[in-house]
């Protein structure tokens, strides 16, 4: 092992990423997923048995840093039946931790056990516990704290998103741009979903979507405005091949996409299932654009060819699309009893919701390949969107445990979780 | 580990109050935003096994778009055959194998928002040999009719409305033709394509994506496919009133402006930091930051091991004389494990450099700090230093199935010189610290 002599540039380099923690203040304004941010976003967490999401998120700063941490489940109420708005709706319940990482400290977990804040570490491996029934784990490093599992069996998939949030030791919302993150989805040897010859062959990775704090107020309310934190893209685009085409270099096989989307404003707080109309814009290589929509309800997660059968993205056509997902143009309601449905001012916002526009949106696809027409899955591969364009309207909303009474105002007199539930007045928590 | 000769704390400092300062306009490099100059740092085509790397680029605007696009073949050569080859053992043990450095360049133009692919190992033109994966051109763009019952309807010729023009049918590919590249068995190498107008000069739009896939058959049913975006370098605006402020509209510049483009037609491009007002292009990162899995560390969900590999490119090039007079850099690693523990090493990067991260420091990969042996946790942190000209890169994680280790890996690299296949993989981007204040300088035709 190499002895660490004293390095001039270790200690220039210490000075440097101090004064990056001191720049939050004039951040960009746009989401990244190159560079660190304040809040970080993983679009596509699986743990179902058939896959499972490597973890792995590092403190880019020079000091202790704590995040609030939030999975969202999005799976649908029947594991055993496909998703359908009114007869198997998504959970959308969340469920939220601390961690915390000491200077530039990498930590990695497996989303299915989860990790165990434990005193005994085996060296250079993991190790999987049977902890009253459920199966948790072991890594070797400083625990980043007790990272809770969110697969519990066959019975209990997990689908959804995570999102960690820097904050300080109180739990309040901090800037400093000291997370970034990687996601690595594989497929479990010997599952039935993605069987492969000589066992588990299907891996994906992306990076975690930075969202950079700015001027981060302390309460609850996270507001991706381009002054507290920065703000959503306008639209995503990206490029891929043809759905169900034939791959260009392995010509056996064809091509999937699957679209993994969240919206930009969510309520952890109630725990409402946010509803977004997708509009997209589709062109091929002769420049022929389509236009179609759909639907997000909590989590959107769909292979392109069951967004209107596909046809957008025939083969016959081109072997390579580019696509383009926005919110569709509108109001609706955010807080309040009414939350998510259509508008046209606050007064259509009953419980001191307000009226503002649609979320924006944040993604990544994952495309694989397969034998025509329903071989195995195999040679997969994610990519980050591209963004275009900002939205200064979103918010997340975190668990206040507190909720105060608007104090003046249009909605004088009623619950309230922030200020911006009371247009006109403030809200008051001293009740 | 060298030694630092030059005084660098200070100057770092220095740099850093200047990094806190112009931080506020401007994005660096970027993965995820459209760009005047789009850079794949890793390019490759093989024979054994069938491996080829699907290129992607789009349009993102409605307006045709011109590209000057330079592939680098960093293929090594052996001495005394001249084929392709890895190491000396690849040479017979009597030749060495030298790395190379050698460009070709080609124009692509793409019509309005436009998808366009092509295959390194086959390119795409209007005469291309291989069969069925080989498209031709040009592709001409689809107007629309301005009259008529057809109003609105797709149309690539008056004729087709029936009555009135066919608006926007104006567009091509004519003048594009990407060529295969230049190896015939194995291919290592870069892609950088640069905005321009019809003349050649850099254009500065800020218009394109791009996503590189290389796929591999390995036999009995597993492909192997890794997807990386294209790293990005976006062309500035700058106030004209005051040439040291970035801008993206005349409101940025109040009574300095107008906002004007920064890029002018010679055919150096400089990147820069924001208040450089020779800076044309965004800057490169001061640092790059690499997460990834320590070398030869167990999977936590299955079975086999991880193994990483580290692609690094210069920001720095000069296409214009065809030589690798540009792009020479020390890379500085600071390495932390889970347990905050530091390790550092150096590495020279001459124009292209691709190696597992247990290699980095030594031939024995089990040795290396980059290894689970030496790190003792799964997950590490490196931070990437360049000393010279900028750099930037991408990382592939792979995992070794078959029941190797990384004593196994190493001895198969040293020993009879094969070329280890690891599959399956991802590709992932580098995340970025940082304003580099040195200016970069891509030297076109």
């Amino acid at each position: 092992m190499r002895v660490l002599k004293r390095n001039p540039w270790l200690a220039g380099l210490g000075a440097l990423l101090a004064m990056v923690v001191l720049s939050a203040q004039v951040a960009t304004a746009d989401t990244s997923t190159d560079r660190g941010g304040s809040i970080i976003v993983f679009p596509k967490v699986v743990a179902d048995g058939t896959r499972d999401t490597l973890i792995q998120i590092s403190n880019l700063n020079n000091g202790l840093v704590f995040a609030h941490c939030l999975y969202l489940d999005a799976s649908p109420e029947n594991p055993f039946l496909p998703v359908n708005p009114v007869t198997n709706p998504r959970r959308c319940q969340e469920r939220d931790f601390f961690i915390r990482l000491t200077r530039q400290q990498p930590t990695i977990w497996r989303a299915s056990t989860g990790r165990l804040l434990s005193t005994t570490d085996t060296v250079g491996a993991c190790v999987d516990f049977d902890l009253s029934g459920a199966v948790r784990q072991n890594c070797p490093g400083f625990d980043p704290g007790n990272v809770p599992n969110v697969y519990a069996g066959p019975g209990a998939p997990f689908e959804g998103h995570l999102l960690c949030i820097q904050v300080d030791g109180s739990g309040a919302p901090v800037g400093g741009n000291a997370l970034k993150g990687e996601a690595f989805l594989e497929s479990v040897e010997g599952s039935v979903g993605f069987p492969v010859p000589g066992g588990d062959g299907v891996v994906s990775a992306y990076n975690a979507i930075s969202i950079a704090g700015i001027e981060p107020d302390t309460d609850a309310v996270l507001n991706l405005d381009g002054v507290e934190y920065s703000a959503c893209p306008d639209l995503l685009r990206f490029t891929h091949l043809a759905e169900g085409g034939t791959d260009p270099v392995v010509t056996d096989y064809s091509a999937t996409t699957e679209l993994t989307l969240l919206p930009c404003t969510i309520d952890y707080e109630t725990q409402t299932p946010p509803q977004v109309t997708l509009q997209f814009l589709v062109w091929d290589d002769l420049e022929i654009q389509t236009s179609l929509g759909s639907q997000l309800t909590c989590w959107f997660d769909s292979f392109l060819s069951d967004i209107n059968g596909g046809t957008p993205w025939d083969p016959s056509n081109s072997t390579t699309y580019m696509t383009q997902v926005r919110p569709a143009n509108g109001l609706q309601c955010r807080g309040g009893t009414t939350e998510y449905q259509s508008c046209v001012d606050d007064d259509d916002c009953l419980g001191g919701g307000v009226c503002a526009p649609s979320p924006g949106l944040l993604g990544v696809a994952e495309t694989f390949r397969y034998i025509a027409p329903d071989g195995a899955f195999t040679g997969s591969s994610a990519i980050n969107m591209h963004v275009i364009g900002t939205r200064e309207n979103d918010q997340i909303f975190l668990e206040s445990g507190v909720q105060g009474i608007c104090d003046g105002g249009l909605n004088a007199g009623n619950p309230c979780n922030g200020p911006m539930e009371c247009p006109g007045g403030d809200c008051s928590l001293d009740n | 580990m060298l030694t630092m000769k030059r005084v660098v704390g200070p100057l770092t400092l220095a740099a850093a109050t200047l990094l806190v300062a112009a931080a506020g306009a401007g994005a660096a490099t970027t993965s995820d935003q459209p760009a005047a100059i789009v850079i794949y740092p890793k390019v490759v085509y093989d024979t054994a096994p069938v491996s080829d790397t699907i290129i992607e680029i789009a349009n993102t605007s409605t307006s045709p778009i011109d590209l000057h696009c330079f592939y680098v073949n960093a293929t090594s050569h052996c001495t005394n055959t001249g084929a392709p080859c890895d190491t000396g053992l690849d040479c017979g043990g009597v030749g060495a194998c030298v790395p190379g450095w050698a460009e070709i360049d080609f124009s692509v133009t793409l019509t309005r928002n436009q998808p366009f692919y092509w295959l390194a190992g086959t390119g795409r033109n209007r005469s291309c040999a291989a069969a069925s994966t080989c498209e031709p051109l040009p592709l001409n763009g689809t107007g629309v009719c301005a009259q008529g019952i057809l109003a609105g309807q797709p149309c690539t010729n008056a004729a087709q409305c029936g009555v009135g023009p066919c608006v926007g049918a104006d567009q091509s590919n004519a003048g594009t033709a990407v060529p295969p590249v230049p190896e015939s068995l194995f291919f290592i190498g870069e892609l950088k394509c640069v905005a321009v107008n019809s003349d050649g000069t850099p254009s500065g739009r800020n218009d394109l994506i791009g996503t590189a896939t290389i796929v591999t058959d390995l036999g009995d049913g597993l492909i192997d496919a890794q997807s990386y975006n294209a790293i990005g370098v976006q062309a500035n605006s700058r106030c004209d009133g005051d040439t040291a402020l970035v801008c993206s509209s005349d409101d940025d510049c109040g009574a300095d402006g107008p906002c004007v483009s920064a890029v002018d037609s010679n055919n150096i491009l400089v990147l820069g930091p924001n208040d450089d007002p020779e800076a044309e292009y965004q800057y490169c990162p001061e640092t790059l930051v690499l997460d990834h899995i320590f070398d030869g560390a167990p999977d936590p969900v299955g079975e086999g091991i991880w193994m990483t590999d580290l692609t690094l490119v210069p920001c720095s090039e000069n296409f214009a004389l065809g030589q690798a007079d540009l792009g020479r850099s020390t890379a500085q690693f600071l390495v932390y494990n889970e347990f905050e523990q530091r390790f550092s090493t150096s590495r020279p990067v001459t124009c292209f450099d691709e190696t597992l991260l247990s290699n980095i420091d030594t031939r024995n990969n089990a040795r290396s700090i980059f290894s689970v042996n030496v790190s003792g946790t799964i997950a590490g942190q490196s931070l990437i230093r360049p000393v010279g000209d900028g750099l930037i890169g991408v990382a592939r994680a792979m995992k070794v199935v078959n029941g190797q280790t990384i004593e196994d890996i190493s001895a198969q690299v040293n020993g009879d010189g094969l070329r280890p296949v690891f599959a399956p993989g991802v590709g992932y981007e580098i995340h970025q610290l940082g304003e580099r204040q040195p200016q970069d300088r891509i030297v076109i035709p």
